[in-house]
């Protein structure tokens, strides 16, 4: 078995300047980490941070590396995988040539790479369901965030992944969760919402630019999190129903 | 006195870079610009606004890049009489075959990711001569774009620093700012050891055609 990847991450600065109130921080792939606090206490920059795995010359001061991982996968930019709410397609392909391209890009092994696992892990998080041919430009925006999941998931070599606010994806909250947290990969999930929270391993609670609090998940905040889910699962349900025209009661 | 080349094409985001570097604290006050175009540009306007001395040169219908070479011992005057310690010579280098960069001034490539990720196989020297490449609008494209933009950006130059440069946050701007000074740095070194010329650092294409000196009846043989 190779080594894990472990990102570190060492203290930085607050928006006023003084010092984060950690020593160092050590995260293994494998793990799901929440980023959680208000708006403006400092996610996005913890985001870019860890994106750039910054030497330390961020606004923040920071300093984020990576062990574990192999050298050549670092030199290439592609540590680090990001999926936001801002990305697009650009290419005028359609989804299983766009797959193709990615892989070949990637020099991956054809025979081990299955494109078909890929668009169906899509299909599974996305809802409404899309086929190979689908032109990217026609996809919905759910649609097209299930694809980059699933594309990153299947393709990418990146051992750490930044996921934003993925509860405004439009997409399966609990599949997509389900799909992200593999073995071999780091899972920082930037979110506002409690039921993603509670289903990481561990939480950072953003305040005034800082990382304030590490919060391991408690065994009594799991138990929460699977009964939140049950309730989502209602919920989900009677949102069908609404939708299908039906009493709710 | 330290001078960079930023080179790309038109709306790649060459602007924002040099505002996101000069926020960023990459460049020896006091700094100018110089803008190479070729036909019209609003750029002054953004220099004039941060009271940075900024000049215009339009090329018209030359390439803006012969119209650099032509031009630059003009624009090192005009800097050294400003009392200028950095000059930044924001232009085009989109002609394909010339790229805009000097022997002894840093070489920057802006290029545009949404683009597309062949993008960078389109360009010549203007990529493959470049110290630092500086990607923008990298937050606008998918993670498997980005990633295949990256391989082939480096089968066309593997030497250069890349920096993923947010042109509307700014996010990048401290790790390019540090790519720039150390960029700066090296060429300095290579220019006090080199002749001291101020010289191409890609020989021009030295041939006019016949279309270039204004003939317009298609099918003329050219060599
Ligand atoms: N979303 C996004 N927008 C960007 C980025 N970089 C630049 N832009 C926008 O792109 C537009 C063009 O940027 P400029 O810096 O003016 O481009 P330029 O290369 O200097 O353009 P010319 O000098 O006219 O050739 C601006 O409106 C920027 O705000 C980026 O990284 N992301
Ligand atoms: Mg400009
Ligand atoms: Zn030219």
């Amino acid at each position: 078995m190779p080594e894990p990847a472990i990102l570190t991450v060492l203290p930085g600065t607050d928006k006023f300047g003084r010092s984060e109130p950690f020593g160092s921080l050590e995260f293994e792939a494998g793990r799901t980490v929440a980023i959680v606090g208000p708006t403006g206490s400092g996610k996005t920059r913890l985001l870019a941070d860890l994106e750039r795995l910054s030497p330390g010359d961020s606004p923040t001061r920071r300093r984020v590396s990576l062990r574990g991982v192999p050298p050549a996968v670092v030199a290439a930019d592609r540590a680090v995988a990001r999926i936001s709410q801002s990305m697009q397609f650009f290419l005028d392909l359609g989804v299983r040539e766009f797959l193709e391209m990615h892989r070949d890009a990637l020099q991956r092994d054809r025979e081990d790479t299955d494109l078909d696992a890929v668009l169906g892990a899509a299909n599974h998080l996305a809802g409404e369901p899309f086929g190979p041919d689908t032109p990217l430009a026609s996809l919905s925006g759910g649609q097209a965030r299930a694809l980059m999941i699933a594309d990153v998931m299947g393709i990418s070599d990146a051992p750490v992944l930044l996921v934003d606010e993925i509860e405004n994806a439009g997409i399966d909250r609990h599949a997509a969760l389900d799909v992200l947290s593999a073995p071999g990969r780091l899972v920082f999930l930037a979110t506002h919402d409690p039921l993603i929270a509670l289903r990481a391993d561990v939480r950072l609670v953003l305040c005034e630019g800082a990382i304030r609090e590490v919060r391991e998940t408690t065994p009594a905040e799991r138990r929460l999190a699977a009964r939140l889910a049950r309730e989502d699962r209602k919920t989900g349900l009677l949102r069908d129903a609404l939708r299908r025209g039906d009493w709710l009661a | 006195m330290t001078v960079y080349v930023v080179g790309g094409p038109p709306s790649a985001g060459k602007t924002k870079v040099i505002e996101r570097a000069l926020d960023a604290g990459a460049f020896d006050p006091p700094v100018g610009v110089a803008k190479l175009d070729c036909s019209e540009s609003t750029d002054l306007g953004t220099w004039r606004a941060r009271s940075i001395p900024a000049r215009q040169l339009l090329a018209g219908a030359l390439c803006p890049d012969h119209v650099l070479m032509e031009k630059y011992p003009e624009l090192l005057a005009w800097a050294a009489e400003k009392g200028l310690q950095t000059l930044v010579v924001e232009t085009a280098g989109l002609c394909g075959r010339c790229a805009p960069y000097l022997r002894d001034a840093v070489a920057v490539a802006v290029l545009d990711a949404t683009a597309g990720i062949a993008a960078p196989r389109k360009l010549g020297p203007l990529l493959a001569d470049a110290d630092i490449v500086v990607i923008t609008r990298g937050d606008l494209v998918s993670q498997a774009e980005r990633e295949a933009f990256g391989v082939n950006l480096r089968s066309r130059n593997d030497r250069a620093h890349r920096a993923w440069l947010d042109g509307r946050t700014g996010e990048g701007a401290m790790v390019l700012a540090t790519a720039l000074r150390t960029a700066a740095r090296s060429v300095c070194r290579q220019a006090a050891t080199g002749a001291g010329e101020v010289a191409a650092r890609t020989p021009l294409p030295q041939l006019y055609c016949s279309y270039c000196l204004g003939r317009d009846q298609a099918g003329i043989e050219i060599l």
